[in-house]
């Protein structure tokens, strides 16, 4: 049975189609180049692609959280850095949607809706990562307005965003603010040869004073980043899951057609133990992998108190699942994987940095071995009590 | 169930992780008490709105409405 609705169906198959046609072609040069394109981001605001998940009432699709996943897993099928568009500039409308007033949607959601106007999420810096409380980017009230200094690094998109959701600290809270690219004092300096996402245009942005209307402010004081940053990363983090469960389904595609065509001791690769095993372990993983991530966004459309943990189960294990599969994926090409005209060994390459960002793995593990810890420890203690 | 009895097995089912932690009396803020991590929070805000089928809208960010179980309830009274 599929769990997409007819509708999902028709869209899925769209996307595909769209991926295939305006993506897949160009995605290895983009690569090379670490430059999305301006003209494939023209091609998906023209399709409506950049308010996807934005409600009908501010020029969005109106998606639901299942849908924006398959169009990721499309899209990540073909180009993991154009799937980072999606991401981040999805996160900062959603922030806006869920957390902004009526005036702040009215000003950004519209435009952002049809691409006019880009998004990027900025709360990493160089000496704060995981542990996000320690950031030291600093905003200070100066009458009506506020003033920005501070270094934020590893931007996805931050090169070419008009708008960028800047966390920092106002007098020790967290706060959260809109800031424009041509605001002055911005510094805005392209991160060039990363491992993975390398057509991202990843950016540091460097604040000096920069003001920053208090209208810009996001949400109340104290709540950037339990809610604000949350908020957004849970949608980010359904993008990771699906765009890598794309990719793992670009692994499936391209290994399934080698190995049932390429030769060795008289024998298909496919009639080989070793390599059959590969590719049963692939695509059992694909299949577990699109469950968990079906499961989350259906919880996430019901707004189920357990939908955080779902996806992050969901992004931690297709991630893992990713990079796992992505490196069988060099091996089972051979030297062929190991060329940059193939996709699998882009694959290989962005599905490593999928395990680092929306929080690494290893902060999934610390939260999800907490949290089953405490599910199933309280079957346990009920079990005893019994006894 | 009463809203409170409801809340109080949520933050139970979701917060305490060992026994010493269950006497959660109405008043103690359990952001003080260190029980609350990233993870509880996004869940608090999904729980709230999908059981009592309510929004938390921006204006509501106020620390005081999430921090002990008698202000959760009123402030989930005051949305119903
Ligand atoms: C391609 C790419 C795009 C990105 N885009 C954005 C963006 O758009 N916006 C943004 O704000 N940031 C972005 N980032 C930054 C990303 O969010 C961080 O890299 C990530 O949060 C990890 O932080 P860090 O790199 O500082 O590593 P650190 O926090 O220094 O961690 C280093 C290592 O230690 C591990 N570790 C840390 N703490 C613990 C612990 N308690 N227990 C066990 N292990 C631990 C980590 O998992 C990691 O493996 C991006 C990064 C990359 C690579």
């Amino acid at each position: 049975m599929s769990h997409l609705s007819k509708q999902q169906q028709e869209l899925y198959s769209e996307f595909l189609k769209f991926a295939k046609t305006n993506v897949e072609p160009y995605a290895n040069q983009w690569d090379r180049e670490e430059c999305i394109s301006r003209k494939i981001i023209d091609i998906c605001s023209e399709a409506g692609y950049l308010g996807g998940t934005v409600p009908a009432e501010y020029g969005g699709q109106g998606w639901d959280n299942l849908t924006y996943g398959i169009f990721n897993e499309a899209i990540g099928r073909s180009s993991i850095s154009l799937s980072g568009l999606f991401n981040v500039h999805t996160m900062i409308e959603q922030t806006i949607l869920k957390w902004g007033t009526e005036e702040q949607k009215q000003r950004w959601l519209p435009f952002m809706a049809k691409g006019e106007i880009l998004g990027a999420f900025a709360l990493t810096e160089p000496e704060a990562g995981s542990d996000a409380a320690g950031i030291t980017t600093e905003y200070r009230l100066d009458g009506d307005k506020l003033i920005l200094n501070g270094k934020k690094k590893w931007i996805t998109f931050g090169a070419i965003a008009d708008i960028i959701l800047v966390f920092g600290k106002l007098e020790g809270k967290p706060v959260a603010c809109i800031v424009e690219k041509n605001t002055p004092g911005l510094t805005v300096t392209p991160v060039k040869d990363m491992l993975g996402f390398r057509a991202g245009h990843l950016a540091v942005l460097q604040f000096d004073n920069c003001v920053v209307s208090k209208e810009n402010m996001i949400g109340k004081e104290g709540f950037a980043l339990n809610y604000i940053a949350l908020y957004a990363l849970e949608f980010g983090r359904i993008s990771v899951a699906f765009s890598a469960l794309g990719l793992l389904r670009g692994c499936l595609e391209i290994c399934s057609e080698h190995v049932q065509k390429r030769k060795t001791f008289d024998k298909r690769l496919i009639e080989h133990g070793a390599i059959r095993k590969m590719i049963a372990d692939m695509g059992v993983d694909y299949e577990a992998a699109k469950l968990l991530c079906y499961n989350a966004t259906i919880a996430k459309n019901n707004h189920s108190p357990d939908a955080t943990e779902k996806v992050m189960i969901a992004k931690y294990f297709t991630t893992m699942a990713a990079a796992r599969h992505s490196s069988n994926a060099v091996q089972i090409m051979g030297a062929f994987g190991c060329n940059e005209s193939f996709a699998v060994s882009r694959y290989y390459r962005d599905s490593k940095t999928m395990e680092i960002i929306e929080g690494s793995n290893e902060i999934h593990q610390m939260l999800l071995g907490k949290s089953f810890a405490r599910q199933f420890g309280k079957v346990t203690k009920i079990k005893d009590e019994s006894n | 169930m009463k809203i409170k009895e409801t809340i109080l097995e949520f933050i139970k089912a979701n917060l305490i992780i060992s026994q010493n932690e269950e006497m959660l009396s109405d008043n103690d803020n359990i952001f003080e008490l260190g029980f609350v991590n990233s993870l509880f929070a996004m869940k608090l805000l999904n729980y709230l709105e999908s059981e009592f089928k309510i929004v938390v809208e921006p204006e509501d960010m106020d620390i005081s409405n999430f921090s002990t179980l008698t202000n959760i309830e009123a402030f989930v009274k005051n949305k119903l």
